[in-house]
């Protein structure tokens, strides 16, 4: 009983999180931004659904099945927002290194929020 | 209903909003749109399979992660360097 009171939590907070990260989405304006919202629901709404499965599914072909699809999701979306981040850097840019007159942000140890000089 | 299947169906306001990203804003976004649609509709899944209590439906949200991941490669090395 307990176990299905907490997975109904789990599962709600990872629904809540999914919403709440589209509406983010759908408002923000530059791409970058907006794949920020895409990496949150993918490594912890699939990990909170996961373990809401491990509570509430006895069988272990449903938990080792969704923990796998979890695993993938978390390991393969982190290379495709990767991927993603420098082909909108190549699309916007022109091409992936700084340009001539382009500032990058350095955290150092003498300048740890990384704002230019 | 149980709250896996409540879940399932509050998750088509987040691909609403991926809908209204792919209809109305440029390119770039729209790819990532796409991607956060393919993981949405991924983590649906899995909640009509607990919803419906049928483990055999695990097979296809796992056979989803793993194609969305291909689709958003090629999607993203088409839009480097063809767009």
């Amino acid at each position: 009983m307990h176990f299905t009171s907490a997975a109904t939590v789990l599962v709600g907070v990872a629904t809540a999180l999914a919403v709440i990260c589209s509406i983010g989405l759908a408002i923000v304006k530059k791409p970058l931004e907006r794949l920020h919202f895409s990496a949150a629901v993918t490594s912890l709404s699939a990990g909170l659904i996961a373990l809401a499965v491990w509570f509430d599914d006895p069988t272990w072909q449903s938990r080792i099945k969704v923990t796998l699809t979890a695993i993938i999701l978390f390991v393969m979306n982190s290379i495709l927002s990767h991927a993603t981040a420098r082909a909108i850097r190549v699309f916007e840019s022109g091409q992936f290194d700084p340009l001539h007159d382009e500032k990058l942000l350095r955290v150092t140890k003498d300048n740890p929020s990384g704002a230019g000089k | 209903m149980n709250c896996w299947l409540w879940c399932s169906a509050a998750l088509f306001v987040a691909l609403l909003a991926c809908v209204y990203v792919c209809a109305f804003k440029p390119v770039p976004d729209r790819l990532i749109a796409l991607e956060f649609a393919s993981v949405i509709v991924t983590l649906q899944m899995i909640l009509l399979a607990e919803g419906f209590h049928r483990p055999s439906f695990y097979d296809l949200p796992l056979t989803l992660a793993l194609l969305s991941f291909g689709g958003g490669m090629v999607f993203a090395r088409f839009l480097q360097r063809w767009l």
